[in-house]
């Protein structure tokens, strides 16, 4: 077979299957790869040789799917990742007012406005001027990652203490909120540098030794969340126009890009923190650009820090997803960044035109069945695949991590501090005193 | 519902919890009815959920903690790394295959080798003072045992130091070789070298060069280059000019003429007169008492779960021990399985020279054990020693602690003889590729850390080497000249001469 019609051929089978993952909520794509990946080595090892002209595309399509279809999840279902989590106020506002799928559209439509942004503005300017900011930034990454971590701990603000008699009532009422959320943040710094420097999940599966984690951290809790408090889901309306224009289009691809940029091209950083950077740099207020800035953002995260691996002179490699590719396929020419840039664009096109179907799908679905079976049925996905994966070790972390991963839905904390697991140990590692902290902790 | 449950007037569209089930009254968030005295149920408080989410995170994290503590690190032939291994931790026991360079970054490299494969490791700059300050950087030919962090990619994989603490290094010994002995063939070799110091330029200040001392033997005189850093470590420099000294020098080129580097400022001895014996450089006595502090650890088997005993063999266990958890090693004589239908456990008989041990585990520990013993094979197991009839015996409580050494029992050879090519068979493009050989062994040439014999049979001779990493030293111990082997190993070229690399473990054989 031609390697064109194996590249578009095995796009589209990549977009399609995560597109249909994409509808279980807390399953996430990298996980799924993971487990190709393992298939991939395992028919190695059996001496059979998969050509990168099928896994690279296939991987590009999983990636752009997941991306774009994930917000059926997370405005329907109520069940994000925490990329996603902005999008759930809002989200949740249209699902509640009947209007779901027209939030999931809308964010499509941004997801679609990201691809842009990624083939028509990236792609050209990337190989130019990617590699000459990484030479000029790559001695400044520990102060960003400090800064960026003052600005989450910072931008937190007391929910309560309004009331009542000055005391240490009140004061514990303002504050518990962010106690909550500073505790959330260190006690998944303590986990990320337990994790990272010395992780008690075997050896052989490393490269998903965080796996777990994160599954407790915000997969877990929301299942879980979901099944406790699930609310009645009104009748959803399917509209056929949404109340878009370009300049709202505009508008959400410049805060939307921005924050999808930064979460892609920073270490540790993901599309949670970008959306809460960019969202206070570009202050949009209106909500469907809130909705669909998300959208890009997302888009742009996800599918850019995979891209930034295909980027020819840059190499980066950033996301679990990339991370992954490496072990299989290294790119270095402009054929590959073409065939990435190539795959995207196809990708983006098959998950837009998925949405609508799919997204109804889950309605008709959520109409017949109750909201909590699905959370119970995902809970089981993600306890079999941790299971299956890392055993009970994995299993073991990935109930620390509920533990820790439930102070912020219970506190109303930010979920965001969450992700002191990686930006700790990262931005301490990085700034080179990373070992003194594992020295004191006793683990190295 | 009766009449007294019906809900007020007004009250309609209030939530059922803040009436009475019993009376219908409201009673807002009261326990109990003040009306008819009936028990309210009430809905537990979210409180108790906060508080259970920060018990859960904070004992769940300590555990895990303490886990990872107690963990060790598996040791991996790097041989056997697979991608899945990708940011894993690891322990490498190997050597160091290049000397380590200090990069623009103030971060070190260097190549380390275990005779399977080798890998780059990377170490961060201060990780990289940290070692320069324990002159412990290491240099081609050492030996060296640390934990590293595997980024592993298609194209190039490397490691990342974990922790300078964990990092060992044994000085492999340089040759004590004379001045005039030293030319380019020994490019890239760290060698010893003794004399007196004629004299030392010092570099101009602000000058970029380095310092260059004169050294003078009854062969020849030289020049060793060294820079303001590694002449700040010597011991005793103000009498350098004139002393009689001992160094360790790398050497190396420079515009096609011979370069001379000293390894380290405390590679550098000054003797108190003309040299005689070699003696232990300061790098080598810091090296052997940073050893004697922290002895390498034996090779793990346990998939990084923690052992802690010593492993004894099968007669060492004594009915004194009970009570005492110990580490056995020996072979497997027999197992049974309980009969079905009754409570009874696994028992499983190790043997070790005549003694025998009975060790008992219940069905659930041997579902946990990844590879379940079979006769013949020579396991580990860790437990408790309990006496019965005044004789040892041993309790395993884990699966984990039941583990598999060698599965090749005693009496089957290691090497299969059958497989065995004549030697002039082996050309250069077989390198790679694991061959079997068979003959006589020539006289033993000690390597820096291993040893070659030359492997005659009707054919041809080739060398075959055997790194003590991986050739353990009760298979080395009966070879000599004159012995007849069978060893297996894999195909190498060196300095354009063919060679077999005997592989890890039982891979030479002797034979009659």
């Amino acid at each position: 077979m031609e390697a064109f019609w194996m590249v578009l051929i095995s796009c589209v089978i990549g977009t399609v299957i995560s597109s249909v993952i994409s509808c279980l909520p807390g399953l996430h794509i990298y996980n799924v790869m993971g487990a190709m990946v393992l298939g991939l080595l395992a028919l190695e090892t059996g001496g059979t040789m998969v050509p990168p002209e099928i896994f690279v595309p296939m991987m590009i399509g999983m990636v752009v799917g997941w991306a774009m279809l994930n917000t059926i999840p997370a405005v329907l279902l109520g069940a994000p990742d925490e990329s996603a989590m902005f999008t759930v106020l809002p989200g949740q506002k249209y699902l509640l007012s009947g209007r779901g799928y027209e939030g999931t559209m809308i964010t499509a439509v941004g997801g679609l406005a990201g691809a842009f942004f990624i083939i028509f503005v990236l792609g050209p300017f990337a190989p130019k001027y990617l590699p000459v900011a990484q030479e000029v930034l790559k001695g400044h990454m520990h102060w960003i990652l400090w800064v960026i971590i003052t600005f989450i701990l910072m931008s937190e603000w007391p929910k309560g203490g309004n009331r009542g008699p000055a005391g240490w009532a009140k004061f514990y009422d303002a504050w518990k909120t962010l106690l909550a959320g500073l505790a959330t943040f260190f006690l998944a710094g303590l986990l990320g540098f337990i994790i990272l420097t010395r992780s008690p999940v075997d050896h052989e599966v490393a490269f998903q030794n965080i796996m777990p984690a994160f599954v407790g951290l915000f997969a877990i809790p929301w299942c879980l969340l979901n099944m406790i408090s699930a609310a009645d889901v009104p009748k959803q309306r399917v509209v056929k126009g949404l109340e878009v224009d370009g300049d709202l289009i505009l508008r959400s691809v410049w805060s939307g890009g921005l924050g999808g940029g930064l979460a892609a091209y920073l270490p540790a950083v993901t599309g949670g923190v970008g959306g809460l950077l960019a969202g206070h740099a570009t202050a949009q207020r209106d909500e469907r650009i809130f909705i669909m800035g998300q959208g890009v953002s997302k888009f742009v995260y996800y599918v850019g820090s995979f891209m930034l691996l295909f980027v020819p002179g840059l190499g980066l490699t950033r996301g679990g997803g990339a991370w992954m590719m490496k072990t299989l396929y290294v790119p270095t020419t402009y054929s590959d960044y073409y065939l990435a840039l190539g795959s995207i664009a196809i990708a983006s096109a098959v998950a837009y035109l998925m949405m609508s179907p799919l997204a109804r799908m889950v309605l008709w679905f959520i109409d017949r069945f109750n909201y909590r079976h699905v959370s119970t049925f995902a809970l089981v996905i993600i306890i079999v695949m941790v299971l299956a994966v890392t055993g009970w070790v994995g299993m073991f972390i990935a109930v620390v991590s509920t533990g820790i991963g439930l102070l912020p839905v219970l506190f109303g904390s930010r979920r965001l501090n969450c992700l002191g697991i990686l930006l700790l140990p990262m931005a301490c590692n990085m700034a080179g005193f990373g070992e003194v902290i594992t020295r004191w902790l006793r683990l190295t | 519902m009766t009449d007294s449950k019906k809900v007020l007037p007004g009250h309609e569209t209030q939530s059922d919890d803040i009436n009475c089930p019993s009376c219908g009254r409201f009673v807002g968030p009261a326990s109990r009815c003040p009306y008819c005295k009936a028990k309210i149920p009430r809905r537990m408080s979210l409180v108790v959920f906060q508080w259970a989410a920060i018990f859960l995170a904070t004992v769940g994290l300590f555990l895990l903690y303490l886990m990872a503590r107690s963990r060790e690190v598996p040791v991996v032939m790097l041989g056997n790394i697979q991608p899945t291994m990708n940011f894993g931790q690891i322990r490498v026991v190997g050597q160091a295959a290049t000397d380590g360079r200090i990069f623009r970054n103030g971060g070190m490299g260097f190549t380390v080798s275990d005779g399977t494969g080798s890998m780059m490791v990377f170490t961060s700059q201060r990780q990289a003072q940290e070692l320069e300050a324990r002159n412990m950087i290491p240099k081609a030919g050492d030996s060296v045992n640390f934990v590293g962090g595997l980024n592993l990619a298609e194209d190039k994989s490397s490691m990342r130091l974990v922790s300078v603490d964990d990092f060992q290094l044994t000085r492999a010994p340089a040759a004590t070789i004379k001045l005039k002995d030293i030319t380019m063939d020994l490019d890239g070799s760290s060698v010893e070298v003794t004399g007196q110091v004629m004299d030392l330029v010092v570099p101009a200040a602000g000058s970029k060069r380095p310092y260059s001392l004169k050294l003078k033997d009854d062969s020849g005189e030289v020049a060793i280059k060294f820079w303001q850093t590694d002449y700040d470590r010597i011991e005793g420099k103000d009498v350098l000019n004139g002393a009689f000294i001992r160094a360790r020098v790398t050497v190396g080129s420079y515009e096609g003429k011979l370069d001379l580097k000293l390894s380290s400022g405390a590679d550098l001895e000054i003797l108190d007169g003309p040299p005689s014996a070699p003696a232990p450089t300061p790098a080598q006595k810091a090296a052997a008492t940073y050893r004697q502090s922290k002895p390498s650890r034996a090779r793990d088997f346990s998939r990084g779960r923690s052992v802690a005993a010593t492993s004894l063999s099968v007669s060492a266990v004594t009915a004194d021990m009970d009570g005492k958890t110990i580490r056995v090693r020996g072979r497997v004589e027999s197992i049974t399985p309980p009969q079905e239908g009754t409570q009874q456990p696994f028992v499983l008989i190790l043997a070790d020279n005549g003694s025998r041990l009975r060790v008992a585990y219940w069905p659930s520990v041997d579902e946990v054990i990844a590879i379940k013993p079979t006769p013949g094979a020579l396991f580990e197991v860790e437990g408790a020693v309990t006496v019965y009839e005044d004789k040892p015996q041993m309790r395993v409580t884990s699966g984990y602690k039941v583990k598999l050494v060698n599965d090749m029992p005693a009496s089957q050879p290691t090497v299969d003889e059958s497989k065995a090519v004549p030697v002039s068979s082996i050309s250069e493009a077989d390198k790679g590729q694991t061959r079997v050989v068979k003959g006589v062994l020539g006289p033993a040439r000690s390597l820096k850390s291993g040893v070659a014999y030359s492997l005659t049979d009707d054919s041809g001779t080739i060398d075959l080497i055997l790194w003590n990493a991986l050739v353990p030293e009760d298979v080395q111990a009966p070879l000599e000249e004159g012995v007849r082997v069978v060893a297996t190993g894999e195909v190498g070229i060196y300095e354009g001469q063919l060679q077999i690399k005997a592989a890890a473990g039982r891979s030479v054989m002797t034979i009659r």
